[in-house]
């Protein structure tokens, strides 16, 4: 896929990042930029840091007590996210998450999607009704599920409650969307909607995907970075990434040489 | 034929396996034989006790049970609605014949009092008994009139002064003939040593009420019934010299003690008294001047003379009052007696009340509860059967307490009870555990707090019971403009603009402070007279405690259960997926919004399933409620509103602070502290097969709401 000219909307500038307040870092000097309404895949084997990095992005690392940046910033349209002044509930208003295990609710759909609005105080039925179908239109749910809104979300199949859990992020209209790992657990036919989902998404949002499987990186992603141990080896283009990669560790891992 | 290579060699290790086995087997089943004859036993004897009684062991409150032996063929009566209870009290068969409805009218008054009234303080109790309402009063007044009745011509002697006072206070009295006469009384004077010694119990009770000044050790009134003779301990501080009536002085020479050899002289006293005779019939007299006559002549008895000490009350009234109504009888005795009393509209109306008639069949002991008793009683008094005998001749009468049924009062005592502490505790105890689980670090102080709680789980119940008695029951601080006279400490927090009204003040016996004077020696003085408590005018926050009270019990109870809801609540909260917490903080949730609509309304289930451990094992608890919510005996049911002080959200502070039978606690009395009866034994089986009973309706309650809240929130 070629990339259009875009600005970029995370900068993530020298970053390192400990688990257990700076004895060791999980994170060792990232640097890269993602760009708004792209989508970047973060890839390497299990361990590397990519989830964590991923964490880093919207700050949901705060919920570990010991966590702690020991190096470099994350500005997000162009606002250090570490800074004193930012309100992690803000933040995270803005950049939503999407989760490896689909965990939605166990309440009914409409309940699910109306959960962001509602705590951020919309009462309103016909805004949340507006919100709720737009985001489950947005999602490519709607058709599937407006006959029975009212049922609960855990009737759903697998690839369905995660389309719903991508829905219910939308429905806050955040600026990125950070997805952990959103197929592993769905079946084939499952993923290629949820990958098609993700790239009609492009459109609108800015999105940052961590995957397991290099088909899928090269899918559906414009900007690849390839992490092992907790540093950045190599950040591209996709396809630079996995047709010419400039370092041996990463043509390994995409050729399937080891990881 | 082959030999058997494993043919069992040694017979005696195939009995001592059996043997083992038969120990352990043994030990496993004696669990099973314990369980059905605890159930056994209490289903077998408590079911025909409800079956016998019914829905009335359930909704009368504990009352004796009076037995009333009686002549075969007796008529009697009784009013309709006791009947039936009198059939399942006495459910003999054919016990009662000729079984006839009747009725009978009973004539009442209806009146209106005006404002300026005074009235005597027993009759003001009986019309608002009658009438069902509060009347405020001004002040007590002991020159107001009162009636008396005479049987007889009675002579009565008072002092020359007494009799000058008595004619200024009522000049009828002067229309009696009276006569002066001397009367002469002989004493001893008597000189005692400061001594230490002994003296016989029998002698000590005739010199209670003798001038001496002495120092007893031990309880004289215990001693004295039982052993007139025992020798006491006794200290004389000082020299002095005694007058002794010539009984006490014979009981001083006659005493075996260290005191007997004592040498009195003789004195002679004259009195100069009047006498004069009331003759028979009603008469009125000044209250001060009735009490006067009686204490001077205590063996004369005058009828409708009660609450002389207390005195006639000046009505506190701005306009006539709402009719009011008393039977005839009552009306007149309130009329002739109470002269001062203006009473208007005064009318008639009677009311039918319907009565059984029935013959008893043989000699019988009749069992009735206290209430139908004394109605029952009040149907037969005075009547009179063909021959002219009495109908109500009983050949013997016993009463035994508690023994007839009725356990409406400990059943909604245990109720409100566990429903607080259930609130308390699970306001408290959820708090914490969300606290515990979400919010907290692990550090010092709250591995502190887990061990402290941890002990807590371990306290017995008893300690509990002396930890709420020391901090609720007497310490706990509450608001009050009428503060206790011996709390700890107070803080005046608003000005108090009602002072509470004479009956209250005599009611609760408040003291009200005089603002000029010293507070200190109000106070002294106020506790001198036995009064509890005090009004200066503030509201204060006074550290006195809540007394013996329903709150105090329930947070007692609470802080027991504490440990329990605490440690599941934060186990169910564990328990709720990780990815909940997540996702609501990934769509900008706060924290408490996380916890409130993602974590909670998950955790539901566990922490109901804690309250359902927590209900059962509060329900049973005696320990802690003993000194701190429980009563033996109480009068009205805690749910009844309209018995309580206070209106609006006093009426519910007064509900709080009121104290309550409890099912354990009952149990308890019925069982150990009662005299042991035939009567009372079925009471504690079909009381403790309705404790089982509620228990499992509030642990059933608790599972039921537990499967509606789980089936809503399953994931």
């Amino acid at each position: 896929m070629d990339t259009p000219e875009r600005k970029p909307i995370i900068e993530i500038d020298d970053l390192s990042f400990s688990y257990n307040m700076g004895k060791k870092n999980t994170l060792q000097n990232i640097s890269l930029d993602c760009l708004e309404n792209n989508v970047t895949a973060f890839i390497g084997p299990s361990g590397c840091g990519k989830s964590t990095l991923l964490r880093c992005l919207n700050r949901m690392n705060d919920l570990v007590e010991t966590s702690c940046v020991t190096n470099g910033e994350v500005r997000i349209m162009g606002k250090n996210i570490n800074a004193k002044d930012v309100d992690p509930i803000e933040l995270r208003k803005n950049v939503g998450m999407v989760f490896q295990k689909y965990n939605p609710f166990p309440k009914s759909i409409y309940d699910n999607v109306a959960y962001g609005p509602r705590i951020q105080g919309i009462k309103d039925r016909s805004t949340l009704d507006g919100i709720v179908e737009k985001s489950l239109r947005d999602s490519a749910l709607w058709d599937e599920v407006k006959d029975r809104l009212k049922d609960s979300a855990l009737g759903l199949s697998g690839g369905q409650q995660q389309r719903l859990c991508i829905a219910r992020t939308i429905a806050v209209a955040p600026k990125i969307i950070l997805m952990d790992e959103p197929c592993s657990a769905l079946d084939p036919i499952a993923t290629a909607h949820v990958e098609e989902l993700i790239t009609k998404l492009s459109v609108d949002y800015s999105i940052v995907i961590v995957t397991h499987s290099m088909q899928q990186a090269s899918r559906v992603s414009h900007q690849t970075a390839f992490f092992y141990i907790g540093e950045l080896i190599e950040f591209g283009n996709t396809s630079d990434i996995f047709t010419k990669p400039q370092h041996k560790r990463t043509e390994d891992y995409v050729s399937g040489r080891f990881g | 034929m082959e030999p058997n290579p494993f043919a069992p060699g040694n017979s005696k290790r195939v009995t001592k396996e059996l043997a083992q086995r038969s120990v352990l087997m043994a030990a496993t089943y004696s669990i099973l034989c314990f369980t059905l004859f605890i159930f056994g036993l209490i289903i077998w004897r408590g079911a025909p006790v409800l079956h016998q009684y019914g829905t009335e062991f359930l909704t009368r409150k504990p009352e004796s049970l009076e037995l009333v032996t009686y002549d075969a063929g007796k008529q009697l009566s009784i009013p309709a609605k006791s009947f039936k209870t009198l059939q399942k009290y006495n459910p003999r068969e054919g016990l009662f014949t000729d079984i006839q409805d009747s009725s009978r009218s009973t004539e009442y008054r209806t009146f209106k009092i005006e404002p300026g009234s005074v009235i005597g303080d027993g009759y003001l109790s009986n019309v608002e008994v009658y009438n069902n309402f509060t009347a405020k009063y001004l002040k007590r007044e002991f020159t107001a009139p009162a009636g008396f009745e005479l049987s007889q011509d009675t002579e009565f002697q008072v002092s020359p002064d007494s009799y000058t006072t008595l004619t200024s206070q009522s000049p009828k009295l002067q229309s009696f003939p009276a006569q002066s006469i001397t009367l002469e009384s002989k004493s001893y004077s008597v000189n005692f040593q400061q001594k230490e010694g002994q003296m016989q119990a029998k002698t000590l009770v005739k010199l209670a009420k003798s001038p001496l000044i002495y120092k007893l050790y031990g309880n004289l009134t215990d001693v004295a019934d039982d052993k007139p003779a025992e020798l006491m301990p006794l200290y004389i501080p000082r020299a002095q010299s005694v007058l002794l009536t010539p009984e006490q002085y014979q009981a001083c020479l006659a005493d075996t003690g260290d005191f007997k050899a004592l040498e009195g002289t003789e004195v002679i006293n004259t009195t100069e008294r009047i006498s004069f005779t009331i003759p028979a019939g009603k008469h009125t007299l000044p209250l001060s001047s009735l009490k006067t006559l009686l204490e001077e002549n205590p063996a004369a008895s005058a009828l409708h003379s009660h609450n002389l000490e207390k005195g006639a009350i000046f009505l506190d009234m701005k306009k006539t009052s709402d009719s009011l109504l008393l039977p005839l009888s009552e009306f007149e005795a309130l009329q002739q007696d109470n002269p001062q009393l203006k009473i208007s509209d005064i009318g008639s109306t009677s009311y039918e009340s319907p009565y059984k008639e029935f013959t008893l069949t043989k000699a019988a002991q009749i069992k009735l509860p206290t209430t139908d008793m004394s109605a029952f009683k009040a149907a037969n008094a005075g009547a009179v059967n063909e021959n002219g005998q009495p109908r109500l001749k009983s050949l013997s009468e016993k009463v035994f307490p508690y023994s007839a049924g009725g356990i409406a009062g400990p059943i909604l005592g245990t109720a409100t009870l566990v429903i607080a502490c259930m609130i308390i505790g699970l306001g408290i105890g959820v708090c914490a555990a969300i606290f515990l689980g979400e919010y907290s670090r692990q550090g010092k102080l709250i591995s502190t707090i887990r061990l402290s709680m941890m002990n807590l789980a371990g306290v017995p119940s008893i300690v509990f019971g002396i930890f709420g008695l020391g901090l609720f029951v007497s310490l706990a601080p509450k608001m009050t403009s009428t503060p206790s006279i011996d709390d700890k400490f107070r803080f005046p927090v608003i000005p108090s603009f009602s002072q509470p009204d004479l009956r209250t003040q005599e009611k609760e016996r408040i003291m009200i402070i005089d603002k000029d004077k010293e507070l200190v020696h109000q106070l002294r003085s106020a506790q001198q007279q036995g009064l509890e408590r005090y009004y200066t005018g503030w509201t204060f926050l006074s550290f006195q405690g809540w007394g013996n009270s329903l709150i105090a019990g329930a947070f007692t109870l609470a802080i027991m259960v504490l440990p329990i809801i605490i440690t599941s609540s934060e186990e169910s909260l564990r328990a709720v997926p990780r990815g909940f917490r997540e996702a609501s903080l990934a769509l900008g949730a706060t924290k408490w919004q996380a916890i409130k609509t993602a974590v909670l309304p998950y955790a539901t289930p566990g922490i109901l399933t804690a309250s359902v451990l927590g209900i059962t094992r509060v329900a049973g608890e005696t320990a802690p409620i003993m000194f701190t919510a429980a009563v033996a005996a109480k009068s009205d049911l805690p749910t009844n509103f309209s018995a309580l002080p206070g209106v609006g959200l006093d009426k519910f502070f007064s509900f709080l602070s009121q104290s309550v039978q409890a099912m354990p606690y009952h149990i308890y009395t019925i069982a150990g502290k009662l005299p042991p009866s035939i009567h009372i034994k079925p009471m504690q089986y079909g009381s403790v097969l309705v404790f089982m009973l509620i228990v499992m309706i509030f642990a059933g309650l608790s599972v039921w709401l537990r499967i509606r809240v789980r089936k809503k929130y399953k994931w």
